[in-house]
């Protein structure tokens, strides 16, 4: 007996059986859920679904909404968009005729917002990102481009700081403390819980975050001049600029999570566990 | 072999178990979306600044040689002098007296635009006959009048219009070689 308790049988028959008990334990839950399928009332079963919607200037740019693949309102599942793609076009009341390039120091309207699309309460926060990057394709020097092709990041004598984000609706949103006013990545959380759509309220949609968006007039600051005098006395003055043909690039990311359970969601997957930021986002402790 | 077998068992075991907990781990109902664009900055200008000189009157204007319609800039002149020539200015034709030396044209030079006309008269110093009376300049009497200009990329307001109030007040310059400045 003593000899059989010691075989290598005897510790394979022991390790089956783990195996076929962990299998069964999986197997008893599904097989309850599926006997409540098969009656009739089950068809009143409502699956929950998280999704989210990322808004420029009031039109969904991006969006992750899990269980509507099928769905032409939420067009499909999901879409990973282009930001400030009209912002140079538009034309607003008002606007001065003529040129299409980018104008140094106007404010272009860059309202960012949130939408919930899902089936379920949530919550969101918002980061943004800010850099310069090197252009080679010379097709995109021409206007705007997406940022994640033929563009190499430069380093940090490029200051992210000339890429200035006017922030809209400061009371609902709370900046994480490791923003600075020359930051690259900017993170915002929203205050409170962004409910989800229902029969009553068909949309649901945050308080804008951002409001503009102006490439400050510093990326002047640094200059080279170079005068040459022509043969007939013409003086030709050229300046070549630091930031000339550099590209800046703006991404925005909205993140939303369950409030079954909040905080521990958050830490889990956004690795917050700020409480001053947990407290002013209303997330209660469970 | 046989103590390598099992352990190998147990390690698997140990595993199993700890892997019907991993789907409480990622039970947390997440989603995300992003979005990303951009803009090139285009900030390099070429000018070119023409004089002319007749009867005492000196005629600036600058040239923005840019591609048509685009890199819109600021330009600013003064003519420098020996302390007994006076220089007067016209200042017309959208130029204006900025009062620090300078005269400035007030609006934005697009590609291929040119400025108006600043025109510059110049009063010769008188000189002195042998009594030591001030007598008017003779002809071919030479004076050197020499022209500095300035141009900055425009800058615009909140709004869009090009704004010249701000576009030579934008603090520091940091030349990297040669001379530079813009304000």
């Amino acid at each position: 007996m003593k000899k059989f308790i010691r075989s290598s049988v005897m510790t394979g028959l022991l390790f089956v059986m783990a195996v076929v008990l962990l299998t069964v334990g999986t197997i008893g839950g599904t097989q309850a859920a599926l006997q409540e399928f098969s009656e009739d009332w089950i068809s009143s079963f409502n699956l929950e679904n998280i999704g989210v919607t990322l808004l420029e200037n009031e039109t969904p740019v991006s969006w992750r909404n899990y269980g509507r693949e099928l769905e032409t309102d939420f067009k499909g599942e999901k879409q990973n968009g282009d930001l400030l793609r009209t912002m140079i076009a538009t034309q607003k009341e008002g606007d001065p005729a003529g040129s299409s390039e980018l104008k140094v120091g106007r404010q272009y309207d860059f309202r960012l917002a949130v939408s919930n699309t899902g089936d379920i309460d949530q919550y969101v926060r918002v980061t943004i990102y800010r850099y310069w990057v090197d252009v080679y394709d010379t097709v995109e020097k021409n206007g705007w481009f997406h940022g994640d092709i033929s563009a190499k990041k430069l380093d940090t004598k490029y200051d992210p700081s000339l890429i200035d984000i006017t922030l809209g609706d400061t009371t609902n949103w709370i900046a994480d403390p490791g923003n600075k006013a020359d930051s690259e990545r900017l993170v915002y959380y929203y205050k409170g819980i962004l409910p989800h759509p229902d029969e009553v309220n068909k949309t649901v949609i945050s308080p804008n975050l951002t409001s503009y968006l102006t490439i400050k007039p510093g990326i002047m600051d640094i200059v080279e001049k170079n005068t040459t005098t022509q043969a007939d006395g013409t003086i030709v003055t050229t300046y070549t600029y630091f930031y000339d043909n550099i590209g800046f690039v703006v991404r925005a990311e909205v993140d939303a999570v369950q409030t079954h359970h909040a905080r521990d969601a958050m830490a889990s997957t956004w690795g917050l566990t700020d409480t001053t930021i947990l407290d002013a986002m209303k997330v209660p402790v469970e | 072999m046989m103590k390598k077998k099992h352990f190998i068992l147990a390690a698997l075991a140990v595993v199993l178990v700890l892997s019907s907990s991993i789907g409480i781990a990622l039970a947390y109902f997440t989603t995300y979306a992003t979005a990303r664009g951009g803009y090139v900055i285009h900030l390099g200008n070429q000018t070119e600044l023409r004089e002319d000189y007749e009867n005492g009157q000196k005629t600036l204007q600058i040239k923005n040689t840019a591609e048509a319609g685009t890199r819109p800039v600021f330009v600013r002149a003064k003519a420098l002098a020996g302390t007994d020539v006076t220089l007067t200015y016209a200042d017309e034709n959208h130029w204006y007296d900025g009062g620090d030396g300078y005269h400035y044209y007030t609006e934005a030079v697009y590609g291929q635009e040119t400025t108006g006309q600043e025109v510059i008269t110049i009063t010769f110093p008188k000189q002195k006959d042998d009594t030591g009376k001030d007598i008017e300049p003779k002809d071919g009497t030479v004076v050197n009048v020499t022209v500095i200009y300035e141009c900055v990329p425009a800058v615009f307001t909140a709004e869009g219009f090009p704004d010249r109030t701000t576009a030579w007040a934008n603090g520091k310059v940091t030349v990297i070689n040669g001379e530079g400045t813009n304000g």
